[in-house]
């Protein structure tokens, strides 16, 4: 039930940035431009959900904890959570684009690198810290792939990614690349 | 009088529709040829001797028919042997011997001949005739008189036609089948014409029974392989989808849409061209392109590949309604056609243990043969609009 | 003619009506059941009528779109369960490019790469349509090779994952649910399941019972005096529902008299019960007893359109038009056309809300057992009178144990649900089946512990005895999270 309403939510923003990728197309927006694009704002919705949800009500308010299992622990999902179920949803109504929050050092290992080119560019996105282009084949398809580093920007990250029975790295500290935010746009 | 050849084609008429006897085209062929040359013969205008077969006398018998026949021998450049005639008139003259026979027969008021011409189609006007040639025939079999050499001929020619079965009863065949074996190589020479019906009768029996082994072979072993591998397919038990996750072969072959199309349109290729081959036999242009029993041969080897394909297009698993009657008409198609390859294939071995109604016998899986194709096309579509509207 | 030519004629003249027959059937209506290629699963038989609630492609659609509409219809009734069940492989997962190498091994996009229909000889357990060591297909190789990142699944065969794991809903097998609840017992101390005692203990404010205006009907219709006892005795009127409520629904409760007998109607449908019971009647449609309600079923094709598409006349006489329509569906479900053991003397009418709760005295406890056991006769079914669970109803029912205590068919395959603190009945029977693990978080853990709930639920034997004896299979999926737990609490 608590899902039908983030689909909701979720669909609004997914049809905002299909309308986004499509008014791009039209005018000739390089494929870059339209990947910072949407990294902005995905990007920027996983940051106020941190902030003034996440953070503010279980760390200053104290009223409600965040949890992996959120639906059983009646808790609030986990920003990482909130990011992949708007992919999934964004994958759910649109083939025009999508995107993926991945790492070298993932908790589950399905969010590892998963091909070639990604593996290429988290790597880049961690050792220089900056995004990363590229062109790569899947399915029969070409797509522009853009790999935007993803820090560790709050203690709650850090903590949890750090104690994780499955977590593979437990060195990460404030201000680290964590991983990488996957951007994809099938190219014709 | 009846010439031999009309009197042959009159037996191979059923008595009731004026349609002709289901009989191996290519004995019929030559018993034609043959009836004529022994018509000539009678009429002392030919002669043959083992190596060659001359003319005697050039005047005009008064038989058109004959006269033509007569008129393409004497015009013919080099002396060819009895054997080499019977080969060359079946091929070539077969179809207007039988014509000219029949339109003769019409005039002679025994047959009709019907509105919308078929050739097929000669309705008795006048059964006497018939029943008269047939008695005449019984009497000679399954009497111990010497016959005279007219009725050695006719035996020969119902013998090489495999008639038989027309004219006697089973328990008759039986009583008769020596004296029929004795009656068609008794000795005629030294008989003034007989000499050259002897020889013109061996010949034709020869020429008939040679090439007719060497398909007969053929058609035998791939009918039997075919009926074989049916049956088996058929019978055993049905192999078991692998119960292993993996694109193993029979996975793909009966579960992969894309290898399904294939070889449901390989399977369907095979049997359009196996039911062309049988078509296309009976065609005159055919005769051109080769003979007729390779048609017969190829026929009976694209319904083996056939039962091949429907293993791989469906792992002889039956289906579920109108798939289930579609599977059921084919194998039944398949069956009957094997069968009554054995039979046609293994005739004289046959006849040889007993059998003498061999004719007879392959007349029921045939009709089941033709009947099972008709309700194929009907079904066929069905099956494909289903596929590619679900 | 020749006798060849008849044949050939007949067989093309036959060939010709037998496809036209089936071009209509396909494109324009009919029944079309003769078409089938084989029978249908379990449960969607019951739609054999509405090809097109799932075939809903154009006609000779290639094949990727005929795939991917199929795909479509399947989510049409499955995919909010799905989404409950919290899709271990949902499809949107796999929709992503970064997981085409994956699309190659089992493509989880579509639902038809597991599931066909209409191949009963390959359909194993749950629709399965392939074997069942699938996980083999992804998970033995690479960063996903089960045997190498968890140590107690070394040895495993991947024909043993199902034993344990489904392929959709994992939601009572995950790791920190499994170590949350080891070292359980297998009674809890007081064996109460919570809903169930809240439900029953629920009675309609006195207020609002029935006052003197309840029994306004037309004489002819209160000549039976078992009924108005009935229904005197029911909750309805204890709620203050009255023979006009559902006789005669478009008038005011309260009169005028006349204006109820003008109104009267003798059997109201289901759709009465809907005004007040919205969320029962919306969860019925979409079980095995009322899927015929579905509001994802396709109607019945309209024969003027097939034509039309065919490029033929639709202006034919109404008569034609409807020999050509397709036969309506059943909008019940008969206890007949059950594929799982029912008596010989099952109720033969359609399946409605009246078919197991009395139209008149409402009873729920009737319907949370006799009414199951007046229709389904399988071992399970038969094996519950006289098991514990049953004892345990008998009690409650008898007063002489607490409310919840009881376990009644209903408390497993009708699960008691919670929504804005209102107690609901789920009528989707389906709803915690398939796999029967769905049923321990909201059923089995309230009175046992999650290990000998696996256990029992896993003991096919001990199913069919309706749970009387102990199990005799043991699953350690929790020792084996357990082993890997190293604190108990971490990642949390």
């Amino acid at each position: 039930m608590k899902r039908k309403s983030l689909k909701r939510l979720a669909f609004g923003l997914g049809a905002a940035l299909t309308l986004t990728a499509t008014a791009a197309d039209d005018a000739g927006v390089p494929y870059p431009q339209v990947t910072d694009m949407i990294y902005q704002v995905v990007s920027a919705d996983r940051s106020v959900y941190t902030r003034l949800v996440v953070e503010r009500l279980t760390i200053d308010e104290e009223a409600i904890t965040a949890s992996e299992h959120f639906e059983d622990d009646v808790a609030l999902p986990l920003p990482a959570q909130m990011f992949r179920f708007g992919a999934e949803l964004v994958a759910d109504e649109t083939e025009d684009f999508s995107y993926s929050l991945l790492s070298l050092h993932p908790i589950n290992k399905k969010n590892g690198p998963g091909t070639d080119l990604e593996q290429q560019g988290l790597q880049h996105a961690l050792d220089n810290e900056e995004k990363f282009y590229g062109e790569e084949e899947l399915g029969g398809q070409r797509y522009f792939t853009a790999v935007y580093p993803d820090f560790a920007v709050s203690e709650a990250c850090v903590d949890c990614h750090n104690d994780h029975k499955d977590s593979p790295r437990t060195d990460i500290e404030l201000g680290d690349v964590m991983g990488g935010v996957v951007i994809r746009i099938p190219m014709d | 009088m009846l010439t031999f050849t009309e009197e042959i084609l009159l037996l191979l008429l059923g008595e009731e529709d004026g349609a002709f006897l289901p009989v191996n085209s290519n004995a019929f062929e030559c018993a034609l040829a043959g009836a004529t040359l022994m018509d000539l013969a009678f009429a002392l205008r030919i002669d043959t001797d083992l190596e060659s077969l001359i003319v005697l006398n050039e005047n005009p018998t008064g038989l058109s028919m004959l006269d033509r026949i007569l008129a393409r021998i004497a015009a013919h450049p080099e002396v060819m042997d009895a054997q080499s005639w019977v080969r060359l008139l079946a091929r070539e003259e077969a179809n207007t011997i039988r014509e000219q026979a029949l339109a003769s027969l019409v005039d002679r008021g025994i047959l009709e001949q019907r509105e919308r011409r078929r050739v097929e189609h000669y309705p008795m006007r006048d059964g006497t005739a018939q029943r008269e040639i047939k008695l005449h025939i019984r009497e000679v079999v399954l009497a111990d008189d010497i016959p005279d050499p007219r009725d050695v001929v006719r035996i020969a020619l119902c013998d090489a036609c495999s008639i038989f079965p027309e004219v006697l009863s089973d328990r008759e065949i039986e009583q008769a089948t020596p004296r029929i074996r004795q009656l068609r190589i008794m000795d005629l020479i030294g008989r003034e014409v007989a000499g050259a019906i002897a020889a013109i009768q061996r010949t034709m029996l020869m020429a008939v029974r040679t090439r007719l082994a060497r398909f007969r072979k053929y058609v035998l072993a791939l009918a039997a392989i075919g009926g074989i591998a049916t049956l088996a397919t058929v019978l055993v038990p049905r192999i078991p989808v692998p119960d292993r996750f993996g694109p193993t072969l029979l996975e793909r072959l009966w579960g992969d849409g894309a290898w399904q199309e294939w070889s449901g349109y390989v399977l369907l290729a095979l049997s359009v061209l196996g039911f062309a081959a049988a078509s296309v036999r009976r065609m005159r242009f055919a005769a051109k392109m080769g003979d007729q029993n390779w048609w017969r041969v190829m026929h009976v080897g694209l319904g083996m590949s056939c039962v091949l394909l429907l293993f791989v297009h469906t792992g002889f698993r039956l289906g579920y309604n109108l798939n289930a009657v579609l599977m059921g008409c084919y194998l039944a198609a398949l069956i009957s056609g094997a069968f009554a390859g054995v039979l046609m294939g293994g005739a004289t071995q046959l006849r040889r243990f007993g059998f003498a109604q061999v004719g007879k016998l392959t007349r029921l899986p045939m009709r089941v043969h033709v009947i099972a194709l008709c309700t194929l096309p009907a079904l066929l579509v069905i099956h494909l609009l289903i596929v590619y509207l679900y | 003619m020749s006798r060849n030519a008849v044949i050939a004629t007949l067989s093309t003249v036959g060939t010709l009506v037998a496809v036209g027959v089936v071009v209509v059937l396909m494109m324009v209506g009919g029944d079309r059941r003769a078409l089938l290629i084989g029978a249908t699963t379990d449960a969607h038989h019951q739609l054999e009528l509405s090809c097109e609630t799932c075939h809903a492609a154009p006609a000779f659609a290639d094949p990727e779109t005929a795939k991917s509409e199929l795909n479509k219809t399947c989510q049409n009734c499955h995919e909010d369960a799905l989404d409950d069940a919290d899709d271990s492989h949902s499809r949107k997962r796999f929709r992503s490019p970064r997981m085409a190498a994956y699309w190659e091994k089992v493509d989880a996009r579509y639902c038809t790469s597991c599931h066909v229909e209409h191949r009963p000889d390959i359909t194993r357990a749950s629709a399965v349509t392939v074997a069942m060591d699938f996980c083999v297909a992804c998970h033995s190789e690479g960063e996903q090779d089960i045997r190498t990142t968890r140590p107690s699944h070394e040895g495993l065969s991947f024909d043993t994952c199902a034993g344990c794991h489904n392929y959709h809903d994992n939601r009572a097998l995950y790791e920190d649910f499994l170590v949350r609840h080891a070292g359980q017992p297998w009674l809890k101390p007081e064996p109460v399941h919570a809903l169930s005692a809240q439900y029953r203990a629920w009675k309609p404010p006195e207020e609002s019972a029935v006052g003197p205006g309840g029994t306004m009907a037309p004489a002819a219709a209160l000549a039976d005096s078992t009924i108005v006892a009935h229904w005197a005795g029911s909750g309805h009127a204890a709620a203050g529902v009255t023979c006009a409520s559902c006789h005669a629904p478009d008038v005011a409760d309260d009169g005028p008299q006349r204006d109820v007998e003008a109104a009267w109607i003798d059997a109201p449908s289901t759709s009465v019960c809907r005004d007040c019971h919205r969320q029962e009647v919306r969860t019925f449609a979409l079980g095995r007893h009322g899927m015929r309600q579905h509001p994802e079923l396709a109607e019945p094709r309209e024969p003027g359109q097939g034509l039309a598409k065919l490029g033929l006349d639709a202006t034919l006489p109404e008569t034609i038009l409807a020999s050509l329509s397709d036969p309506a569906p059943p909008t019940h479900m008969h206890a007949a056309e059950a594929r799982l053991p029912m008596r010989t003397d099952a109720p033969t009418e359609p399946l409605n809300c009246g078919t197991c709760h009395d139209s008149h005295a409402v009873d729920i406890e009737h319907a949370a057992v006799a009414a199951c056991a007046a229709c389904h006769d399988d071992a399970h079914t038969q094996a519950y009178f006289g098991s514990p669970h049953h004892a345990l109803w008998l009690k409650e029912q008898a007063g002489e144990a607490a409310l919840g205590t009881g376990v009644s068919c209903a408390t497993c395959h009708m699960v008691k649900g919670k929504r804005r603190g209102k107690v609901t009945t789920n009528h989707n029977q389906n709803d915690s089946l398939r796999p029967n693990e769905k049923m321990i978080r909201p059923v089995c853990l309230d009175c046992h512990g999650l290990a000998f709930s696996l256990d029992s639920l896993a003991d096919t034997d001990l199913v069919s005895r309706n749970f009387t004896g102990r199990p005799a299979v043991h699953v350690e999926s929790i020792e084996w999270a357990i082993q890997r737990a190293e604190p108990p609490d971490a990642g949390r």
